[in-house]
């Protein structure tokens, strides 16, 4: 009996154990950052280590939001209206793509699903086989068929381009949610003298809102990250955004490292704010689309 | 209210014929059930007839307009699921008029047809909640009530009750039948219980591998089965069937079984000598005052089982295997051998080969 | 034409694949416009020589893939991003592993726990990168910082100036992003084990280690080369990592910023555009590995 106990001790310290070193794992760069973020210019260059700074500043972030920063004891310009414009093309492009995406996935994967039509097994696999095409394969044609398009370096180009990336795995993962749905509902429908984009509207969407909503926070999320893509279809700030402006405040001739992690702080509370919230959507939505 | 006509019905799936041939008439007003086990494509005639299946050859008609190209919607036919099939984000209210709002029917209107038929069907308390709220029983109320509400030309329920305890089965079977009674609509079941089409239907459909083997009322189906599936389909348990051979004299025909000689009905197409297939229920073996004579049969029990109202014997008549029911009372037990009797009347011939019923 | 009209033949039929049709008319445009086309037109232009800065497209064979053979540094990025592959699998696997089978154990807290673990994922790689890169910092970061208090170093290393250590750490960054990934892959293939399985098991007397072997490792095989084949696709196609971490440093180079150098910088395109073929097919054959190797030897059922 003592020994039963000895054991679930042991047990119970070493899972406890186990979960902060996990926690350690995931969190502690971003803790860290955000350490960084909030340290005095002058304490980052200091040699101690200190897990919380002994004086909380909000430096970084006024360079980041003020009209005008001190850099270095000199006045110099803000780069609040780049990083605004940054932000809000992240936003645009974001945001657009995932609404786009998961609109043409909700009606696309549910003709996949319930619709009999020639060539439909053809073109499903052969969008789901794109998903391994590296995005350079196919950068430099789509950069020729931009320009000749007048779509480069517009938001408009550039939401295309997230939404033919990110639209098969939308596909994938609304086919298997549609496929868990009994389809005598949707014969119920059709004997109560439904039509069938009435019932998909009426009936089936409804029912598969969570898994509209895992595809568009893993949408959103994809699209939030990307970085190769903005590189070469953004080249200005018209459309360049945060992923792409975060690294060229590197490429000064002196690297800002707290401005850059307040930046960063800022770039990665969107995506905090849908772990945090929508966490069981993206699970699930993560394990129904890595299923098979 | 409609008269509904299915003649030579077939349904492909690939090359896998599922159904063969299918002829029905289902006059108006009348209660018919679909019955046959698993895979004998009576839920797929039923689905045909809603417009969820294509047919391959073939028509359905209603009221003598051919519906084989007409859409699920526009049939205006109700259909209650297995699995009720309720809509799990709409109330019980919503679900019930879904049809109803489809159609454009004033809201109202809509509203006291619900309201209406939850009085009849006692889900006037439920009609805000959620399906999931709801029992089993309620559940399958619900989905009768969005049939009714709509008034359809046809009713179709498949496998409706297989979902519920089986003392709330009887309960419900019987208000289906007094429901479908009151409306009057026409009304198509599929079941694999043989006790829910005996007593529910007007008439019964017997199906095999996609073909009709028999159609005709609960006591026809019973008492004059028309080959030797239906026999061992309807019935529990199920008849006992003798090899036996015919014979055929000036003042009477019988069928010797093991050396007994059995009188049976007359069996006006066969000739002296043929051997035949001989069908006794189980619940028609009576105890008999002798061992020898006609119309005997001697059983060796091996087993006995007691529901309490009834008890079952297992055993043997010659190397054949036998049922019978007796009553709960009757004293009986492995090992014994008894002799037993049944009344010329009772049985039924089949041919060997056939399996088709040969007496009147 | 008419053979499919005829298996259209009933109405209600023909009306549906119209419908069908008009569903996916979108994703046909847009997977054939941006993605199929675009492959297609890669394949093709790798075998020409397409260069905005010259006149003509001449037609040159497999010339520009003879010329990848012998490039120095195609051949450095291709060892690198070989490395790269082996040690972010290893390390996804292992640690995707160990906290999937934390994450099951674990009864308390669990969304939360699981909504940690999957951060480092949901985050922009360039703003991680970043992130890293101040933790990797040679004067003033934190693993410098760290490792000197626990005596382990005696002065600040710079990390990045030995190759074998610069690609670990870049490593380590690209499986601290991948990583939830393979952990929820396992996680979802743990939880779809029945629970009976582990208590017949114990009923044999089976312990704890024979129990992973016997019960759990053959039941999440299915699941494990799904996650070995994402991690290794995303390794093959590593870019924002080493591209923030050490841009176009040749010791770091992965053959996703050798195409993107070639095609974007050089604007030697067809080049680039047979580089990227390469590296598709060597991904997929890579990962096509894993997954025929794991059906085959668990082909039980």
């Amino acid at each position: 009996m003592y020994m039963k106990n000895f054991k679930t001790v042991i047990g119970k310290t070493s899972l406890i154990f186990a979960v902060s070193l996990l926690l350690f794992w995931s969190l502690g760069p971003i803790y860290w950052s955000f350490v960084t973020s909030i340290t005095p210019p002058n304490d980052l260059v200091s040699s101690e280590l200190h897990l919380w700074p002994e004086t909380v500043s909000f430096e970084h972030y006024g360079k980041l939001f003020g009209a005008t920063s001190i850099s270095q004891g000199n006045e110099v310009q803000s780069i609040w209206p780049q990083f605004s414009k940054a932000f809000a093309n992240s936003l645009v492009t974001s945001i657009g793509a995932t609404l786009l995406t998961v609109l043409i996935a909700a009606f696309g994967a549910y003709a996949f699903v319930r619709f009999t039509f020639p060539g439909r097994d053809i073109l499903f696999y052969v969008v789901v086989a794109t998903m391994a095409i590296p995005a350079y394969t196919v950068m430099i044609p789509l950069y020729r068929l931009m320009i000749s398009l007048s779509l480069i370096n517009t938001h408009t180009g550039v939401i295309f381009i997230y939404i033919s990336a990110f639209l098969p795995l939308a596909l994938w993962l609304m086919r298997s949610v549609y496929q868990a749905i009994p389809i005598s509902l949707e014969e119920a429908a059709y004997l109560d003298g439904a039509g069938k984009t009435y019932t998909l509207m009426r009936i089936v969407l409804p029912l598969a809102a969570p898994g509209l909503i895992a595809a568009a926070i893993l949408t959103f999320l994809n699209a939030w990250g990307q970085f190769m893509v903005p590189l070469v279809f953004s080249p200005t700030l018209a459309t360049k955004p945060l992923t792409v402006l975060i690294p060229e405040f590197v490429t000064r001739n002196y690297i800002d490292y707290g401005l850059m992690n307040a930046a960063g702080i800022v770039a990665i509370a969107p995506p905090i704010i849908l772990v945090v919230f929508l966490n069981k959507y993206l699970v699930s939505g993560l394990m129904a689309g890595s299923g098979k | 209210m409609a008269k509904l006509e299915i003649s030579n019905l077939t349904k492909n799936y690939g090359k896998v014929e599922v159904i063969k041939g299918v002829d029905l008439t289902v006059e108006d007003g009348e209660f018919v059930s679909l019955i046959g086990s698993s895979g004998c494509g009576k839920s797929t005639l039923l689905r045909m007839i809603a417009g969820l299946e294509d047919i391959t050859s073939g028509s359905i008609s209603i009221d003598g307009r051919v519906i084989n190209d007409v859409e699920p919607k526009d049939r205006d036919i109700a259909m209650v699921f297995q699995n009720y099939a309720l809509y799990p984000h709409l109330t019980v209210a919503e679900n019930m008029g879904f049809s109803l709002h489809l159609r454009g029917v004033p809201k109202n209107e809509a509203k006291i047809a619900v309201e209406k038929v939850a009085e009849t069907l006692g889900l006037t308390p439920y009609l805000d909640r959620a399906p999931k709220a709801l029992s089993g029983g309620q559940r399958q109320r619900v989905a009768m009530g969005r049939a009714i509400v709509r008034n359809p030309r046809i009713f179709l329920f498949d496998e409706p009750l297989s979902n519920l305890d089986a003392k709330l089965r009887v309960q419900m079977r019987l208000e289906i039948k007094a429901l479908q009674k009151r409306l009057g609509t026409t009304s198509i079941y599929v079941t694999h219980d043989q006790v829910e089409a005996l007593t529910m239907s007007d008439r019964l459909v017997l199906l095999n591998g996609g073909q009709v083997e028999q159609i005709g009322t609960p006591m026809e189906v019973y008492k004059k089965p028309a080959n030797i599936f239906v026999a061992s389909f309807i019935g529990s348990p199920a008849m006992n069937l003798f090899d036996g051979i015919l014979h055929r004299d000036v003042e009477q025909t019988f069928v010797t079984v093991h050396g007994n000689k059995i009188l049976v009905p007359n069996c006006p197409k066969l000739t002296n000598g043929t051997k035949v297939k001989l069908g006794i229920r189980p619940e028609h073996l009576k105890y008999a005052a002798t061992d020898s004579g006609n119309n005997i049969i001697n059983m060796k029990v091996s087993m006995t089982e007691t529901t309490g109202a009834e008890t079952y014997a297992y055993g043997h008549f010659g190397d054949e295997a036998m049922t019978i029911k007796l009553n709960g009372e009757d004293a009986i037990k492995s090992g014994d051998k008894i002799s037993l009797t049944v009344k010329t009347n009772l049985l039924h011939v089949f041919d060997y080969v056939t399996g088709i019923r040969i007496n009147n | 034409m008419n053979r499919i009209l005829n298996r259209l033949r009933p109405l209600p039929k023909l009306k549906e694949a119209i419908l069908g049709m008009g569903y996916v008319t979108p994703v046909f445009f847009i997977m054939g416009a941006l993605v199929v086309l675009p492959l297609i037109s890669t394949i093709w232009d790798s075998f020409y020589n397409v260069n905005p800065m010259r006149a003509g497209t001449p037609f040159v064979g497999f010339d520009n893939y003879a010329k990848l053979l012998s490039d120095p540094n195609v051949q450095k990025s291709w060892t690198n991003t070989f490395i790269y592959v082996a040690i972010t699998v290893i390390l996804e696997t292992v640690l995707g592993v160990g906290a999937a089978l934390l994450l099951n154990k674990v009864k308390f807290g669990r969304s939360w726990l699981l909504a940690a673990l999957i951060l480092p994922w949901c985050l922009p790689p360039v703003v991680n990168a970043v992130v890293w890169m101040w933790i990797y910092n040679p004067s003033y970061g934190v693993l410098n910082g760290v490792l000197l208090s626990l005596g382990l170093i005696e002065e600040n290393r710079v990390w990045f100036n030995d190759q074998f250590t610069a690609l670990f750490l870049i490593s380590i960054v690209h499986a601290w992003r991948m990583m939830p990934l393979t952990a929820i892959i396992i996680l979802a293939a743990l939880q779809a084990i029945p629970k009976d399985l582990y208590e017949a098991a114990k009923l044999d007397g089976a312990g704890p280690i024979k129990m992973f072997r016997k019960v759990t490792l053959p039941l999440i095989s299915g699941g494990l080369a799904i996650a070995l084949s994402q991690s290794t696709v995303f390794a093959f196609n590593l870019f924002d990592e080493a591209w923030i971490l050490n841009g176009a440093g040749l010791d770091t180079r992965t053959v996703m910023i050798q195409v993107y150098m070639s095609a974007f910088q050089n604007l030697k395109f067809s080049y680039g555009m047979a580089l990227s073929i390469l590296a598709m097919l060597a991904s997929l054959i890579v990962s096509a590995v894993y997954v025929l190797r794991i059906y085959r030897e668990t082909r039980f059922d």
